[in-house]
């Protein structure tokens, strides 16, 4: 499967299962002898993950902070002078500066002046858009279709699907429905609204976000669905019985009930939009005139176009820094409801 | 892996087909180019009659020391055949060589050879495009080939276009030999002009003049077609304005001078007035052929490699097609041309070997087999002036551009210079943006970076 | 508080391989400030009546009135009951006093002061006035069954609904339990029914049980009636613990006819089952506890094999091996008998009970005495003795 956001999501869920075993395993055999056999067992998943995972993770940090010259195959710490002191964040120092106050915020208005900012500012808008829909449409078709209607087996597919489709698809197909020529506009023509959706740096942003919408509101269904069967139909009998209608039952029991899935949701939208790609680069290649151009299409284009590895690579780790900064605000959040109880 | 796998066999049965043919018809164009290459006739028409399949186990068994060449270009059917059966009977006309070829479709083609590059797995032999050459070149990562093919024998390299061979020499040495090239020209359908009742524009007035006298009177969707990020068209307006990217020393930008702006102008002029459709966009296709070969638009700046596909799927069109180059009063001719050379790894095993391998990939009959597709002109001055050019007048008409067509390099930081001018001339065509605004904002950007 | 009253009432799942009868022709009185218990096995239907009374689940056919008023097709909250569930059904987010409230925060118009002032007053009813600004996963399951029993307490509803409210509870609490609600019952005397499988709750709780089985009313009663005099081989041996001994024999008009042994009916029991028995077979009952050990052969008497013995310290419950079947039998713990033992038992006249072998109707019933227990020495008007003088027979079934 891969969804636009669909490795990380796969990931995540890998990690939590794999905490999850370790954590049993832990629980169920505490004695000392069994500890080698425990070790033997994980040293294969050590490895993999070491070489695979944490080793380029280490190098890449490295390069962060290296000119890295493509074919020499080898990296000079990029130094320059900051607060008086010379250190190796002359790529961090580049990305960042000018800081967008220092042009009276231009760089968040237009893509000639500070290109990440302007990644940044798209990635935000995305996010700040995708993010909320996505959650409440996710929620709320989950919640229509949990209910007891006709066909709605064929309806979660139909939402669903989507989710299945391999972002480069997904991208190309609403290239062809958004484009100036395309399926929308045979609509809109008559009534005089055709435009050139995909193709206007003004509507291409937004189109960006119907395509990661389309895919990401049922993604998030399932999710809500699968937390809608562990509410147990007790509470929403004593709702009843309590006098709670409809909107109330849904307010009272089914919101707070979904804490779990709420934060699940919102971690893996928030992660998933910050990194949006796959969409983007299939729908516009960042463009026109960058106005798709999110932070991971910028970090690819700065590796892979540029061949600035080493400027890539401070991109990735500032990116991540973001995408962890606000997990675990969301779960310090999460934890601190927790303490209530 | 897979591919190289994949190509071993095919390339084989392909030779069988066509082993006694192309032997045949590189002898009779050896002996055409005056060459006098008897070694080499020998060995392939050899080749050629006990099938490649004999030939490559022959070498395999036959010498204890085999040398294996890896080659990688983009390029299919047509071209890709072509690369194969020269690379095919390279190998069975030399001892204890194998060649292994990889093909990478041409979107991925830049990066995968860079990742390569960075694991150290680049491939001896390969395609490289003019404007990525310089980064190639001042990293060390080619081999200088230049003075071994001067003292080649029967290779001529004087023959080679200068301003051809110039964007692959940095510091005095050749480090690729261009395979081809095509000049950028206008491409215009007549029969648009006939029914128009105009003859061909010579100058940006009397262009606009056409285009809005075609939009008048046919029912072409749009006269003329650009892309977004007009890549066959802006430099080419700029340079003829008199204008240019970097001043002449390279050290700073100059995109934001009047003449370019009003290059910039001019193009936007076209688009804003409905005089220009933009590709993927205003208009469905993505270049020339099926834009013009419909006959739903009659003008497009491209270059040979509209040629063929206008030829084979446009017939009608393709007839009625002719290639000129309208510049502003009092402007100089110029425009851009595309060129891809052959070159090799300064970390390949076998720097003879890959300089022999070029050698026949662009000596007159290697860069013929080619460039007699009509896709490509020849990189050689005796090629371009061969009968063969006669009686075809697109080919011809962008040989004839040859002398006035400047590839697109700037230095080290090329793509990086042409990726934020496109971007600015992208915002300028969708609307976002004043021509002025965005090509000072392309130099000031252009300047950050140099 | 008020009565309540089902009138045929019918419930049908439709289902795709035909409709399903989960509550078949029911008809149910409940006295005000009544504690009726409904029993039966899983499936009987007894949770589906519970929650048609709630409203929770709409009625196929027939009536449900609280009070003087028809509530078939009323609203749960309009209906003027609260309920309890199994699992408690607490709002996890809310806090104590938040679950307590939210019933009275939805239906009336009660000012904040009023509110909390009813929730403190069930609070300390229940003795959970600490817990209040705790949340439900902080509780223990006993804890968190008093605050659903204060979340319907709260409301002062006509009729308290109990869906086995004990069965999550770990047998000692639930004893307690069991003690406590009985106790709070007496306190506010409000009707209410009560859904259990487990009859010894349903023995020591009700004022009333209601057997269900198969969606139907097998009978209505006291305790003690249910245990006297059961209507049908159903509630006899679904009553009492260990099960009452059914025995399958034939009745030649004169004898019981036992494989291996005949049991001689006294008069009377000869003369019912002439007039009560459809045919010749008939299903003799025992109570385990009623089997008597005998020293001598004698009449309705004869030997078993002891194959299993189960002391339970007071008594030993012996499972005796014969011809005509196994028997279960309770003596007295201080009676020593082996596993493998040759055992003469007998079945003592006044205590057997039988039935319709094909019907499973009670043809006749065991001796019932009523006599204060020795150590008595004054009696008040106690529930037991208000219910046995409604006295009742087989033939009063609904």
């Amino acid at each position: 499967m891969s969804t636009p956001d669909g490795s990380v999501r796969a990931s995540f869920r890998r990690a939590g299962s794999a905490l999850r075993s370790t954590a049993s395993r832990v629980v169920d055999r505490p004695s000392e002898e069994n500890n080698l056999a425990g070790i033997l067992f994980v040293v294969p998943n050590v490895v993999v993950f070491s070489v695979f995972l944490l080793g380029p993770i280490l190098y890449a940090f490295v390069l962060s902070f290296q000119e890295w010259n493509l074919f020499l195959g080898t990296g000079e710490p990029a130094w320059t002078e900051l607060f008086g002191v010379s250190l190796p964040v002359a790529n961090y120092v580049d990305i960042l500066q000018p800081w967008p106050w220092e042009n009276n915020w231009a760089s968040l208005r237009s893509p000639s002046f500070n290109l990440w900012w302007f990644a940044v500012r798209n990635t935000v808008l995305y996010t700040a858009v995708v993010v909320p829909v996505q959650i409440v449409g996710g929620f709320l078709v989950a919640l229509a279709l949990d209910g007891r209607i006709r066909g709605k087996k064929v309806y979660r597919a139909a939402y669903f699907l989507p989710v299945m489709l391999s972002a480069a698809a997904s991208g190309v197909i609403w290239r062809w429905v958004l484009s100036k020529n395309g399926v929308l506009n045979e609509f809109l023509r008559p009534v005089g609204l055709a435009y050139g959706w995909a193709n206007s740096p003004d509507t291409a942003l937004g189109a960006l976000m119907l395509i990661g919408l389309w895919g990401g509101i049922g993604f998030n269904m399932i999710l809500y669905l699968a937390g809608l069967q562990n509410i147990p139909d007790e509470l929403y009998e004593a709702a009843r019985i309590d006098g709670a209608d409809g909107l109330n039952r849904i307010r009272h029991v089914t919101w707070p009930n979904l804490r779990n899935t709420h934060f699940f949701v919102t971690v893996l939208a928030i992660i998933g939009t910050f990194q949006v790609f796959g969409i983007a680069l299939a729908f516009a290649e960042g463009g026109p005139a960058r106005a798709t151009t999110t932070i991971v299409v910028l970090i690819y284009e700065t590796a892979f176009a540029r061949s600035s590895f080493g400027r890539a690579t401070a991109m990735a780790f500032l990116l991540f820094a973001v995408v962890f900064v606000f997990s675990y605000y969301r779960y310090r959040i999460e934890q601190q409801e927790e303490v209530g109880y | 892996m897979v591919d190289t796998n994949r190509s071993g066999p095919s390339r084989r049965a392909l030779v069988k087909s066509l082993g006694v043919g192309t032997a045949l018809g590189l002898a009779g164009c050896s002996g055409g180019g005056g060459g006098s290459s008897e070694g080499a006739d020998t060995d392939t028409t050899a080749g050629g009659e006990s099938t490649a399949a004999d030939g490559s186990s022959g070498t395999d068994s036959g010498s204890g020391e085999t040398t294996t060449l890896n080659v990688a270009s983009w390029g299919e059917g047509l071209e890709r055949e072509i690369v194969e059966e020269i690379l095919t009977n390279y190998e069975s006309s030399k001892q204890g060589v194998e060649v292994d070829y990889q093909n990478t479709p041409n979107e991925q083609y830049s990066q995968n050879l860079q990742t390569q590059f960075a694991g150290g797995e680049e491939p001896d032999v390969f395609y490289l495009i003019a404007d990525e050459a310089p980064t190639f070149m001042r990293n060390s990562a080619l081999l200088g080939i230049g003075s071994d093919l001067r003292d080649a024998e029967e290779y001529d390299f004087e023959d080679l276009l200068d301003n051809l061979v110039e964007p692959f020499t940095y510091e005095g040495t050749v480090y690729g030999v261009p395979k081809d090239f095509t000049p950028v020209g206008l491409f215009y359908n007549s029969d648009h002009l006939d029914a128009a009742g105009v003859s061909a524009p010579t100058t940006w007035s009397e262009l606009r003049s056409v285009l809005e006298a075609i939009a008048e009177s046919t029912d072409v969707d749009y006269p003329m077609a650009v892309g977004s990020q007009p890549r066959n068209t802006l430099l080419a307006l700029v340079w003829q304005n008199g204008g240019d990217v970097l001043s002449e020393d390279g050290s700073e930008a100059v995109i934001g001078s009047p003449e370019a702006v009003e290059a910039m102008e001019f193009l936007d002029g076209l688009v804003e007035d409905d005089l220009a459709g933009i590709y993927g966009n205003d208009i469905d296709a993505t270049w020339a052929p099926p834009a013009m070969g419909p006959g739903t638009i009659s003008m497009s700046m491209t270059g040979a490699w509209s040629v063929s596909t206008l030829e084979q799927d446009y017939a009608d069109v393709y007839e009625a097609t002719e290639v000129g180059l309208p510049i502003p009063e009092g402007g100089e001719e110029a425009t851009i041309s595309f060129t891809t050379a052959w070159a090799a790894s300064a970390n390949t095993d076998a720097p003879d070997a890959s300089v022999e391998l070029i050698q026949s990939l662009t000596n007159a009959e290697g860069m013929w087999e080619w460039v007699s597709t009509g896709t490509a002109l020849p990189a050689r001055q005796s090629l371009l002036e061969r009968d063969f050019y006669d009686d075809r007048p697109l080919l011809s008409g962008l040989g004839d551009l040859a002398e006035v067509a400047h590839p697109m390099v700037f230095g080290p930081q090329t793509s990086t210079i042409l990726d934020i001018i496109m971007n600015e001339a992208e915002a300028v065509l969708t609307g976002s943006k004043s021509p002025e605004t965005a090509m000072t904002n392309a130099e000031r950007q252009i300047n950050s970076e140099l | 508080m008020a009565r309540m009253s089902i009138d045929e009432m019918t419930k049908r799942y439709e289902s795709d391989d035909g409709d399903v009868l989960a509550v078949d022709d029911l008809s149910l009185d409940i006295r005000d400030g009544e504690f009726l218990v409904l029993v039966g096995p899983s499936g009987c239907g007894k949770s589906t009546t519970l929650r048609a009374i709630a409203g929770l689940e709409t009625v196929s056919e027939g009536t449900i009135r609280i009070g003087d008023r028809d509530v078939t097709d009323v609203k749960p909250k309009d209906r003027d009951i609260a309920m309890v569930f199994q699992n408690y059904a607490l709002y996890p987010q809310k806090t104590v006093a938040g679950n307590m409230r939210f019933g009275l925060e939805m239906t009336t118009d009660l000012d904040e002061s009023a509110i909390a002032g009813r929730v403190e007053d069930a609070a300390r009813l229940l003795d959970i006035t600490e817990l209040l600004d705790r949340r439900p996963r902080a509780l223990s399951g006993g804890q968190q069954q008093r605050v659903a029993l204060g979340r319907a307490i709260v409301r002062d509803p006509a009729v308290f609904l109990m869906d086995e409210p004990l069965s999550n509870l770990d047998a000692k609490l639930r004893t307690q339990m069991r003690t406590e609600l009985q106790q709070l019952h007496d306190e506010l005397g409000a009707t209410t029914v009560y859904v259990t499988h487990d009859q010894t709750e349903a023995m020591t709780m009700g004022d009333r049980i209601a057997v269900l089985d198969d969606g139907r009313l097998q009978q209505v009663g006291t305790p003690m009636e249910m245990y006297y005099e059961p209507a049908n081989e159903f509630v006899a041996t679904f009553i009492g613990s260990p099960s009452m001994n059914t025995l399958a024999a034939t009745f030649d008009g004169d004898d019981v006819l036992f494989p291996g042994f005949t049991y001689e009916p006294t008069a009377a029991q000869r003369d019912a089952l002439a007039d009560g028995l459809g045919g010749d077979s008939v299903t003799v009952g025992i109570r385990p506890e009623d089997v008597v050990l005998a020293d001598e052969p004698g009449p309705r008497t004869t030997e078993f094999v002891a194959t299993i013995v189960e002391p339970m310290g007071g008594e030993n419950v012996l499972h005796l091996r014969h011809e005509l079947g196994e028997v279960v039998a309770t003596v007295a713990g201080g009676q020593r008998v082996r596993e493998g033992d040759r055992v003469r038992a007998r079945f003592p006249a006044d205590h057997v009970h039988a039935f319709d072998g094909e019907t499973g109707e009670a043809v006749f019933n065991r001796t019932r005495t009523d006599e204060p227990a020795t150590g008595v020495v004054g009696t008040s008007a106690g529930r037991d003795g208000d219910t046995l003088a409604g006295g009742s027979d087989p033939g009063d079934r609904p």
